[in-house]
């Protein structure tokens, strides 16, 4: 049976070469990219009741920002919206703005908790926020219905804000 | 290709070496210099039970980490394989090189964990974190097939590919990146490559008693 350990040296022989071209195209290999979305964000809608109809409403030269971050709107670039997206604090378990509209101002304070979820590895990892609630004031606010109490990578609307009907 | 029928007289005794081979797989070793991020080392043991099958075991750990940008990954474990072997080619007495399948079950232990996690947020600042350390203990199926040479005597070269099935995988968050001894954990089956230098210890010489097998002249004959 020597032919068959010739066969085998043989094909020993062949499949090193074969690992050898395996291993280096294997370490070439780039990462594939990340598809999926990674930001996060509470997304609002602001609407006001015609009797039991809600309508969007559409608000005009209207200012939100975070609390001690007065210098930096997150409506800057925007006349006019009727859906925002709130940017939550990954570094604590709430986060406050003031929505300003008509000269009268109001306060959001959300609170949530936070929970790092790995999107991919590579996409890396995101901080989503759970059980959110949230308080007001109320000069042009009428009330706030939280839609949907987790705060992730999706598009899906948290809270719709009612305003009072002028 | 038929293999050919290996004739033998009623009542011969083949004398065979036989004995525990230890090896050492030089994949890690390779796979090092190619992807420095991942560090690891697997040795293993077989021995010849009975005419043609051999038990099988394998241990090895690594130690993996991952850079990214915003989060560091690492990896730390080991893992243990047991099975068996067939070879299914016939041999001449004194004749160690064999062609075999083989069927396995595994299992390995690590920790894993991401630190530091970088949380990027531009309105509110950057929030830094980290998650776990993880422990888990995940099990899979292997088929193999390989073969495996007598260099010098009592040295061996071979190699065998495999093919995983993931039994299980613990649900703890987050998923590993990878499962030491199974590889990337993307998808519920994988594919490894083993390449082993091994030596055998002589200490055992086994006497295998053959049945008469007939010829195709002998039946002629008849």
């Amino acid at each position: 049976m020597k032919n068959i350990k010739n066969a085998v040296s043989d094909i020993s022989t062949g499949f090193s070469l074969v690992l050898i071209v395996f291993l280096m195209t294997t370490g070439c290999q780039h990462a594939p990219k990340c598809l999926e979305p990674y930001d996060v964000y509470l997304h609002a809608r602001f609407v006001t009741l015609a009797g039991t109809q809600e309508k969007d409403t559409l608000l005009m030269n209207a200012d939100i920002y975070g609390i001690d971050r007065e210098d930096s709107l997150i409506t800057a670039g925007k006349e006019s919206f009727s859906k925002i997206d709130f940017p939550p604090d990954p570094n604590r378990d709430y986060c406050s703005f003031v929505f300003r509209y008509n000269e009268l101002s109001d306060t959001l304070v959300f609170s949530y908790l936070r929970s790092v979820r790995l999107l991919s590895y590579e996409c890396g990892f995101i901080q989503e926020y759970e059980n959110l609630g949230v308080e007001y004031t109320m000069h042009q606010i009428d009330s706030i219905a939280v839609v949907d109490t987790l705060v992730s990578n999706k598009d899906d609307e948290n809270i719709k804000i009612y305003l009072f009907r002028h | 290709m038929a293999i050919p029928a290996f004739p033998q007289e009623q009542g011969t005794k083949i004398m065979r070496y036989g004995g525990i081979r230890f090896g050492v797989d030089l994949v890690p070793f390779v796979g090092y210099f190619l992807t420095p991020q991942q560090k690891g080392a697997a040795v293993t043991a077989d021995a010849e039970f009975r005419d043609g099958w051999f038990a099988v075991i394998n241990a090895g750990y690594l130690d993996f980490n991952k850079e990214e940008a915003d989060y560091t990954y690492h990896n730390n474990g080991r893992y243990l394989k047991i099975g068996i072997n067939h070879n299914f080619v016939p041999r001449e007495p004194g004749e160690n090189e064999i062609i075999f399948w083989g069927l396995g079950f595994a299992t390995s232990v690590f920790t894993h964990s991401a630190d530091p996690v970088v949380i990027r947020n531009n309105y509110w600042g950057d929030y830094v974190t980290s998650v776990g350390p993880v422990k888990m203990r995940p099990f899979w199926v292997e088929m193999t097939a390989g073969i495996r040479v007598e260099m010098f005597r009592n040295f061996f070269m071979g190699w065998n590919v495999q093919g995983r099935f993931l039994l299980q995988l613990p649900d703890n968050e987050p998923e590993p990146y990878i499962v030491p001894g199974y590889g990337y954990t993307g998808k519920s089956f994988s594919v490894g490559f083993n390449y082993t230098l091994s030596f055998r210890i002589p200490y055992m010489i086994k006497v295998i008693e053959k049945k008469k097998k007939k010829t195709e002249e002998e039946e002629e004959e008849k």
